[in-house]
């Protein structure tokens, strides 16, 4: 960013904050076995927050050659606004440390790159099965650098490099197709191998079979944990959800909301994890935040606004692009392992939940959630029994997160939300299953 | 940019896109009369997709340096083996501009949030705790020519109204949100005050609502919800990039009866709908495509190369979120068409059910055929009447089963706007339908 434009608004307003970033991105998409679309290119831009008679304007461009238009329209925007008694200061600089993900193996991954290693993990799939497809896939990499400049002190600098693989794979068995939906995972840690890892997986769903209804255990795979609380308990947390009255939550600092075995942090320092950030997106350090110690609610999470409301500090969870304001969101959401080793073996009768048709349909605010299962499967004793298929789950999750039989010792990274999850499996001792008709 | 579509065909490319797009959007969010955000912003940018080596290439970026453009997106392509082929189509030249009553750019953004305050009256409304407010405006420029020599301008213009309440009451909390989304200007906030009136009203309903009773009952989903599934649980599996790559049930079925004989669904990118698509993101011109008709299955949604591979016509289906991401088939406005019935004799019919209105969204697995729709509001019918109010209700199905369980389709069609997500790319869609009854519809409920 050139200073020209720090200068400029520093003319024009007391009270400012510009986010700069400059991005570069490259897309391949698999149909069919093979890539065949690829895009790449690049992107700017700019947001500028300013502060005229205690009213808040906000305003963006991409084309920053015109960035005296682009703080123009934000002081002009302040002028009609409100006054906003709740508005202290943007954030306050601190001491930063570079924590940030770059990892120089990841950065000079290109698109050569990944056509072999989709070869590779092709071949992998194939091994298990000369039938099974990669119905479709796709591959994302950005590199993005961001800058945080504002009136009370902090000019901040930080570069990321992020990358995410999913795909389907597919198989026509019987007549029939099944597939199963690979989440998208973090591309620097995975091997070609992950390839028949998963094609066993979509073997293990073969042959589904519906089940009757009943009220039965419900073992959450991680990926299933994670679609879960990242639609209702995330919203929970969000201080301006609790400042607002929308969350459950609000007022239960110190009260018991969960069971007792539930640990839950938001972690924004932890060393090479997916959302570990030097600061926030205002420019507030990141930090390790207990949300949940032994089922009592110890935090929300903060932005700079919402913690100047409460008078406390913010926790470092802005979250924003370019053309947005700052929002609260979660970075690395770690519910504590357990000390089970294989939980399996805890399910006397019971459904084991890995994917699930519908979660974003879920009414965040209150848990309602009445959702299909997109794989599951029916354990007897301990034992995957079979695949299930037509079987839906409805239940409350405030109430579900309650009643906690055990955790297992074993936490998987999943992609939920800002992409930070490690969660573990979780049992609970009953969910209403609602199956064939009887 | 003509002279650009040239410069990559010189270079070798089989055919090429050139494409420049800019937009402007504001935003007014209120919350219990305080302003959360008052913003506004634009984005230009600038696109060559080419297909060359039987591979599609897209480079793209904030300048409009087209010629090094064309090279990297030729470089691109050239990663990949050859793999597409597509047809040639007749090319069109048009300059659209979205029909508005009232310019939103004609309205002062002060005139605007104080018309939004006013909208706050809660009179009558004791147990409403919260009331979000939101307005937002978008008008976009896009401009398009190919190898085909079509040369297409659009500058469109969307807004948007949501209100979205919570109630609470002796330590419970609810909530309910209305939208209303239109292809045009300002007048979309006609539609506000009863939209925050509902809102209001409803999320009060639901403190008193009590969980559904999961299990088999003969259901009546209104348009809205009716219109998700049309989407969801044939839409989708229309889409003919998942009928070709082993993703949908439907594969190999045309003219095969899927459904029962009173069910036709349509796909018409020419209704000046939420999905209003009058040419896809490829220039295909929009086209009213039957997907069932009375029950047989008669055809799919199409981009360019989709179209190539099943020699099918093209439909003006194929779309794409931003100018980044690949085209691929997508649905624009969905909708089942009007019947012979009525509401009123479709609740006659029923002892115990239910009725199930508006939606909080769907989803399907198209290669399995289930799918799940949730609906916003529900209520019991008991013997003919409309009984107490159930709350997180959500139906599912399964495409080739639900589809003959359709008994009643009534005569009122509407059709309602919202984003479709798949693949990574949410694109605007409407979904509609007149109301239906499901014969022995699975509910998912908690009781």
């Amino acid at each position: 960013m050139k200073q020209e434009i720090i200068n400029y608004v520093k003319s024009r307003a007391k009270s400012f904050e510009i986010y700069y970033s400059e991005a570069e991105m490259f897309n391949i998409e698999i149909f069919n076995n093979k890539p065949n679309f690829i895009s790449g290119g690049s992107s700017r831009g700019m947001g500028v927050r300013v502060i005229h008679d205690k009213k808040i304007g906000f305003a963006y461009t991409n084309s920053i050659d015109n960035y005296k238009e682009c703080v123009e329209k934000a002081l002009s925007i302040a002028k009609v606004s409100k006054e906003d008694p709740n508005f202290k200061n943007f954030a306050f600089p601190q001491k930063y440390k570079r924590l940030s993900n770059i990892n120089k193996e990841l950065a000079s991954f290109n698109e050569d790159n990944f056509v072999n290693f989709n070869e590779a993990f092709l071949s992998n799939v194939k091994s298990v099965d000369e039938r099974i497809s990669i119905n479709s896939g796709s591959y994302v990499k950005e590199t993005e650098k961001i800058r945080v400049v504002n009136s009370e002190g902090v000019d901040f600098e930080e570069e990321r490099v992020e990358n995410a693989f999913d795909c389907s794979l597919g198989i026509k068995f019987e007549g029939k197709l099944e597939s199963i939906d690979m989440a998208k995972c973090d591309i620097k840690k995975i091997d070609p191998v992950i390839g028949i890892e998963n094609a066993k997986r979509l073997m293990g769903v073969l042959n589904k079979q519906e089940l009757s209804s009943s009220t039965m255990q419900l073992l959450l795979h991680p990926e299933a944990v994670s679609s879960l609380f990242e639609q209702s308990f995330v919203f929970a947390v969000n201080a301006e959800n609790a400042q607002e009255g929308k969350s459950v939550f609000a007022g239960k600092l110190g009260q018991a909301v969960c069971n007792p075995l539930l640990d839950i942090t938001d972690d924004g320092i932890a060393k090479g994890l997916f959302c570990t950030r030097s600061c926030d997106c205002e420019g507030t350090l990141s930090q390790k935040t207990p949300l949940i110690k032994k089922g009592v609610l110890k935090n929300f999470l903060y932005d700079t606004y919402t913690a100047n409301k409460d008078g406390i500090k913010s926790t470092g969870n802005a979250y924003r692009s370019v053309a947005s304001l700052p929002s609260i969101d979660v970075n690395n959401f770690m519910i504590s392992p357990g000390n089970k080793s294989a939980i399996i073996n805890d399910v006397e009768k019971g459904l084991l939940v890995r994917n699930l048709l519908g979660a974003h349909t879920m009414n965040a605010p209150t848990g309602d959630f009445s959702l299909a299962v997109n794989e599951g499967y029916y354990i007897n004793k301990g034992e995957v029994i079979f695949p299930v298929k037509d079987v839906m789950i409805a239940g409350k999750f405030f109430e579900l997160i309650k009643d906690v039989t055990a955790l297992s010792k074993e936490v998987e990274h999943c992609f939920a939300g800002t992409g930070g999850f490690y969660v573990p499996y979780i049992l609970f001792p009953k969910i209403a299953v609602i199956g064939k008709k009887a | 940019m003509k002279k650009f579509v040239k410069l990559a065909e010189s270079q070798g490319a089989e055919y090429a896109e050139i494409i420049s797009a800019s937009s402007e959007r504001s935003n007014i969010e209120l919350l219990n009369k305080e302003i959360k955000e008052l913003s506004s912003g634009n984005q230009k940018g600038y696109a060559v997709r080419v297909l060359y080596h039987g591979g599609w290439g897209t480079a793209y970026s904030y300048k409009d340096d087209f010629k090094s453009l064309i090279v990297s997106a030729i470089k691109k392509a050239n990663a990949m083996g050859p793999q597409i082929e597509i047809g040639n189509y007749p090319a069109f030249r048009k300059k659209l501009r979205t029909p508005c009553k009232q310019r939103p750019e004609k309205i002062s953004l002060e005139e605007k949030k104080e018309n939004l305050l006013k909208l706050d009256n809660r009179q009558g409304f004791k147990s409403v705790s919260s009331l979000k407010l939101l307005y937002s405006e978008g008008i976009s420029v896009y401009s398009f020519v190919n190898s085909e020599g079509s040369d297409l301008e659009w500058e469109d213009y969307n807004t948007a109204f949501m209100a979205w309440a919570f109630a609470k009451q002796n330590g419970k909390l609810e909530n309910f949100f209305k939208i209303e989304r239109i292809k045009g200007g300002y007048e979309v906030m006609k539609k506000a005050k009863a939209a925050v009136a509902e809102a209001m009203q409803k999320a009060e309903a639901m403190l008193n609502a009590k969980p559904a009773k999961g299990g088999f009952f003969p259901t009546i989903v209104d348009q809205k919800l009716g219109g998700v599934f049309a989407h969801e649980a044939v839409g989708h599996a229309c889409e003919a990039d998942l009928v070709l790559n082993n993703s949908s049930i439907l594969a190999g079925k045309i003219g095969e009866k899927v459904g029962s004989d009173i069910v036709s669904i349509t796909d018409d990118g020419n209704l000046r709908e939420w999905g209003w698509t009058p040419f896809d993101s490829e220039g295909a011109k929009a086209s009213k495509t039957t997907l069932i008709k009375d029950g047989i299955l008669k055809s799919f949604l199409h981009n360019r190369e989709t179209a190539k591979i099943l020699n099918a016509k093209l439909t003006g289906n194929g779309r794409s979120q931003s100018l980044s991401q690949k085209v691929i088939p997508r649905m624009t406005n969905t909708y089942i068409e009007p019947g012979k019935s009525s509401f009123n004799k479709m609740i006659a019919e029923i002892k115990e059910g239910y009725y199930l209105k508006g939606s909080a969204g769907g989803q399907v697995n198209p290669a399995s055929g289930e799918f799940l729709f949730n609906a916003q509001e529900g209520y019991e019918i008991k013997n003919g009447q409309i009984a107490g109010m159930v709350k997180g209700v959500s139906l599912v199905g399964s495409i080739l089963q639900t589809l003959h369980q359709i008994k009643m389709v009534a005569k009122d069609l509407e059709l309602g706007g919202g984003y479709c997500g798949k693949s990574n790319q949410l694109v605007p869609v409407s979904d509609g339908s007149p109301h239906l009854l499901v014969h022995n519809a699975k509910i998912g409920g908690s009781q």
